[in-house]
């Protein structure tokens, strides 16, 4: 009779047990969110060497300025930052100075409103920031001119600087 | 896995204008895009650069008149009052309208200030296979249906089973067709033949065929083209000169004249004494 009772309480527990874990679940929420800011580059700037210390972007020396593109969809929304080259990324070993010069100028818009961007933009070092006040494609052009020690030749090879372009919210 | 033959032809054409302002300020769309049917315009890019004083009032307008009635069927304005002169690059959708609808396009300004380099370009789009007799590689519309296709074929009546079940059976003679027999021997040949080939003459079975026989013999040619051809004169010149200075009498010739002649004489001489 003993051995019923025994049999009879383990069994109870061994059914309880289960239902008395604790459980638990994750519930994710998800989102995307669209850039309203994109950049693109929509040509490549390649350096001339009108003498032969100087390369420069200047077109009217054979060079190409690069163009960059603002797509705002937001307006008054976003500063675009846009900084001309002041050293190569990759270049032969140049051991004597190298004096880097630039601009960035607005080169299109798709409104009238941002025509005065290039009067109302702001300089700092080798960086040039617009506040971007309308929705639209802005396109930028940026020159690049370096001037290599004193009028000395620049020794052959391929020479690589990088304009930076971001978009910061405001 | 299966390899099936496949062509396929693109029929949607699409296509940019070249710069309708590249030859003045007003351009003519009849010009501007091409001549396809079912053409319509989705898009108008332009582009050009301002120079004016920041302070100066200074509009331009970008329009194109309705070819169809009053007003204009595209316009967009820039006002440039109070703002830096700049290049304006605008890319602006417009609603499929149709090739017809669009009428004179035009560049106009106002107020103090410059507009140079302007640039103004169509985006379109058409069906190549608008007018699929246009362009043989388009699907063609279904041939014309042949209406011999309609004709039921025709059946040899003898050729039938119960034809055949009924000549199978061996003829017994009744009164009736004693009778017949009597005035069928009544008819004459002429009218034998008339029944008989009324009943066995094949063209007479398929009728519509021959009626199409006969529009087909009676088809009048059309010369007309021919006879519009206008085929290319020319005028042959003599090419053979005579190289030799003198010609040569002919000795035996004037012997066998002369022998005529003195046998004429002779034969004359018979009746002339």
């Amino acid at each position: 009779m003993l051995k019923k009772v025994l049999a009879g309480s383990f069994l109870v527990s061994m059914t309880i047990v289960p239902f008395s874990m604790a459980t638990s679940a994750e519930a994710p929420i998800s989102g995307t969110v669209e850039s309203k800011c994109t950049i693109f580059t929509e040509t490549n700037g390649v350096y001339a060497s009108p003498i032969a210390s100087q390369l420069t972007t200047d077109p009217a020396d054979g060079g190409v300025q690069p163009i960059i593109r603002f797509d705002v969809a937001l307006a008054d929304s976003f500063l675009g930052r846009i900084s001309f080259p002041t050293s190569f990324s990759s270049s032969p070993s140049l051991p004597d100075t190298q004096d880097f010069s630039g601009n960035v100028e607005v080169e299109t818009v798709s409104d009238v409103g941002m025509a005065d961007y290039d009067t109302d933009k702001t300089t700092f070092n080798n960086t040039h920031e617009y506040d971007l006040t309308v929705a639209g494609t802005t396109r930028f052009k940026v020159s690049s001119e370096m001037d290599y020690g004193d009028t000395k030749a620049l020794p052959a090879g391929n020479y690589t600087a990088i304009v930076t372009a971001e978009c910061v919210a405001k | 896995m299966l390899l099936l033959p496949f062509s396929a032809y693109s029929e949607t054409q699409n296509g940019v204008s070249a710069n309708a302002a590249a030859n003045g300020r007003t351009w003519d769309m009849e010009v501007v895009l091409p001549p396809e049917t079912g053409l319509i315009v989705n898009q108008i890019r332009y582009r050009y650069t301002v120079e004016k004083e920041r302070e100066d009032d200074f509009t331009v307008t970008i329009s194109n008149k309705n070819a169809l009635g009053n007003g204009n069927v595209f316009e967009s304005t820039d006002d440039w009052s109070g703002k830096s002169g700049s290049t304006i690059d605008k890319n602006l959708p417009v609603l499929n309208l149709p090739r017809e609808v669009w009428g004179q396009g035009s560049l106009e300004t106002e107020g103090t200030g410059e507009v140079k380099d302007p640039v103004v370009r169509y985006s379109y789009r058409f069906d190549d296979c608008f007018d699929p007799l246009a362009n043989p590689l388009c699907p063609q519309p279904e041939e014309k249906p042949n209406p011999l296709d309609f004709i039921p074929p025709q059946e040899d009546p003898f050729e039938s089973d119960e034809v055949k079940d009924a000549l199978a059976k061996e003829y017994e003679e009744d009164e009736e067709d004693k009778q017949a027999k009597e005035e069928d021997t009544e008819l004459t040949k002429e009218d034998k033949r008339r029944k008989l080939a009324s009943e066995i003459n094949p063209l007479m079975i398929d009728a519509a065929r021959l009626s199409v026989l006969f529009e087909q013999m009676a088809l009048k040619p059309e010369f007309d083209n021919y006879y519009a051809v206008v085929m290319d004169g020319k005028v042959y010149e003599e090419t053979i000169e005579l190289k030799d200075a003198t010609l040569n009498d002919n000795r035996r010739g004037f012997k066998s004249l002369a022998e005529d002649r003195k046998f004429n004489e002779i034969i004359r001489s018979q009746y002339d004494r």
